[in-house]
């Protein structure tokens, strides 16, 4: 590297020894930068403004035989980002065909894949094909693998226990090995449901740090059993440095500052509470570390003293029920249902009905394996105490959305934009209406970021329109302060039609006064 | 003569190109780094890739791109390394 001024593009292409791959394929490259300003070791060397950024598009590449591809765990590694689930064709939509591809479909977008339901195959290599039901289910697995003109399917048998399936691929994914997979569901329930904490799911490393050092941590609003976030605890490991002050931690809950201390060489437990505000159904929680600049006659150019967040950090749920969104994703924990319109059992639409009900769930966090699919809007009223996510399409008015406080109804006509989705939430958490403007299009869109306390949110193609505010309880101060504004407002428009009214009548009074008098007066005197 | 030779070489040159191999690319944004990676002064990160058995791997190679803004720079480097992690499979 050289010093320039402006910005470098580079490229490298390098082949990889095989023996860096791991036993299972596991890959871990490290890349270190070391960029320093001076060459004297006695002078702080770091600059930020020398940067390097790797672009996202880096990566690693290799050929593979896919005819030798006899494990479902390759199988599963191979599938692209955007990944292909077909439902099967000429053939109307069976519930369990549909509820494998919400399953599947929910649990890719979970971790970050782009899952597309259609009923022909593109050319990708690998691909998710959802069996036929009158294709033999002889066989007794959940999941094959066939080959077929250099293409791979995994072919998924919906009658089989889908829901184990997707469990094990989630949890211990190098255990499914080899061309079958036997998985069953225990009727006991894999979590305490006592325990209301739940550590981090993945802590980051230890981190030499000489001035700051940051980490980001990511929990989900809803534990897998409900209960909705409380507040979190952090252990923080701080080795000593050359400074007499201690260093200071700072913590950001999605970009927003929560809590700020000092803190001691050694263990560190910071405890703090999550503002119910504050959360989404995503959060993360960004912890900043800063050190004291070092008292030393020499400050050696390596080095960093290492400060860590130790196992037993994590985020405590408590009993709250929430409310909007919230509170339809606590409940669908319980289980439920969703229903879809009788149309949708045409497969080449209803890929694109299951993809969005497949994005709400993953939106919600939602454990989705008690979550059924019906269709027509009969079951709705069969079973009326069940969490539902109904669809429904708007009539001929449009889309219609209530927008709280003053406004009054958004009318979106069908015909100005494209496609839009509607998602209503009851108040009582029962019932999630998706409202779409059109029923034979179905938008898709790549993020669905939706706050946990929202009621109403409209959807496009591209992610969330509009969302309302989180409802926020007025304190009795500020109705007071409310309704001292309003009584000034009033004075500053009618005041001096107020005054002159009162003038009126302060004369109206005295007149009337003197005229009584002069009255009785004069009668006196007859 | 010399044509055979070269028709023979050319069918058992270019046999290995009929077996039906696919190139697949495994790229950061697969692996969550949805806007890649900055690196500032002195930093380093991790990036785990979950490839198939190396056995059934062909050709494996690393491609990086990247841009550097070195406006103050005394001496610099970029080191990539793989670091091989022990087993990580479920007991």
């Amino acid at each position: 590297m050289k010093q320039a001024d402006g910005l470098q593009a580079f490229q490298r292409d390098v082949d990889i020894d095989k023996r860096l791959i791991g036993a299972d394929g596991a890959v871990n490259l490290r890349i270190d930068a070391e960029m320093l300003a001076t060459s004297d070791p006695c002078t702080n060397d770091l600059d930020p403004a020398n940067v390097v950024a790797i672009l996202p598009a880096s990566g690693i590449a290799f050929d593979i035989d896919l005819n030798s591809v006899k494990s479902l765990i390759t199988a599963l590694k191979l599938l692209p980002r955007r990944t292909q689930i077909l439902l099967p064709a000429n053939q109307a939509l069976s519930e369990a065909s549909a509820q494998t591809a919400l399953h599947l479909a929910a649990l890719m977008i979970a971790h970050g894949r782009e899952p597309i339901i259609q009923t022909s195959r593109d050319d990708s290599a690998v691909a998710i094909r959802i069996r036929d039901a009158e294709g033999d289910s002889a066989t007794q697995n959940a999941a094959v693998l066939e080959h077929d003109n250099g293409k791979l399917d995994i072919v998924i048998d919906p009658q089989r226990d889908i829901v184990a399936l997707t469990r094990l691929w989630q949890l211990a994914p190098a255990t499914i090995i080899g061309s079958q997979a036997t998985a069953s569901r225990s009727s006991a329930p894999a979590t305490n449901v006592q325990s209301t904490f739940r550590g981090f799911s993945q802590l980051p490393p230890a981190q030499n740090i000489r001035q700051t050092g940051e980490w980001t941590l990511n929990f989900p609003l809803i534990a897998e059993d409900g209960r909705l976030t409380e507040s979190a605890v952090l252990k923080l490991a701080v080795a000593p440095d050359w400074s007499d002050d201690p260093p200071i931690a700072t913590v950001y809950l999605n970009g927003q500052l929560v809590t700020a201390s000092r803190i001691n060489v050694g263990d560190n437990d910071i405890r703090f509470a999550l503002p119910p505000r504050m959360l989404n159904f995503n959060n993360t929680l960004r912890v900043v570390v800063e050190r004291a600049n070092e008292r030393r006659d020499c400050v050696p150019p390596t080095g960093g003293h290492a400060v860590q967040i130790m196992p037993g950090s994590g985020v405590t749920f408590g009993n709250e029920s929430g409310t909007g969104f919230a509170r339809i994703a606590h409940r669908l924990a319980a289980g439920g249902v969703v229903i879809l319109p009788k149309q949708s059992r045409d497969p080449n639409l209803g890929g694109r009905y299951i993809l969005l009900a497949a994005r709400v769930l993953a939106a919600f966090g939602s454990n989705d394996e008690a979550v059924r699919i019906a269709f027509g809007s009969d079951e709705a009223k069969q079973a009326p105490n069940q969490t539902a996510i109904i669809f429904e399409t708007a009539g001929a008015e449009g889309l219609q959305i209530p927008i709280p406080s003053r406004a009054e109804w958004l009318n979106l006509q069908p015909a100005s934009s494209p496609a839009l989705v509607g998602l209503f939430a009851e108040p009582d958490g029962s019932r999630l209406r998706v409202v779409l403007s059109k029923p034979d299009q179905v938008p898709d869109p790549r993020t669905l970021y939706l706050r946990g306390g929202g009621t109403n949110a409209l959807i496009s193609a591209e992610g969330v329109v509009w969302h309302d505010a989180p409802t926020t309880i007025t304190s009795a101060f500020d109705g007071l302060y409310a309704s001292a504004s309003d009584l000034r407002r009033f004075l500053e428009r009618y005041g001096w039609h107020l005054a002159g009214a009162f003038i009126l009548l302060f004369l109206i009074i005295i007149l009337g006064r003197r005229m009584l008098v002069a009255y009785f007066r004069g009668r006196g005197t007859r | 003569m010399r044509l055979h030779a070269f028709i023979i070489f050319a069918i058992f040159g270019l046999a290995p190109a009929h077996a039906q191999t696919q190139t697949v690319d495994v790229t950061f944004q697969d692996q969550g780094f949805s806007n890649g990676l900055q690196l500032r002064s002195r930093e380093s990160a991790n990036v785990f890739f979950s490839l198939p058995n190396a056995s059934d791997v062909l050709r494996p190679r690393l491609r990086i791109q990247g841009q550097i803004a070195t406006p103050n720079l005394a001496r610099g480097s970029l080191l990539i390394a793989s670091t091989i992690s022990r087993s990580t499979r479920f007991p």
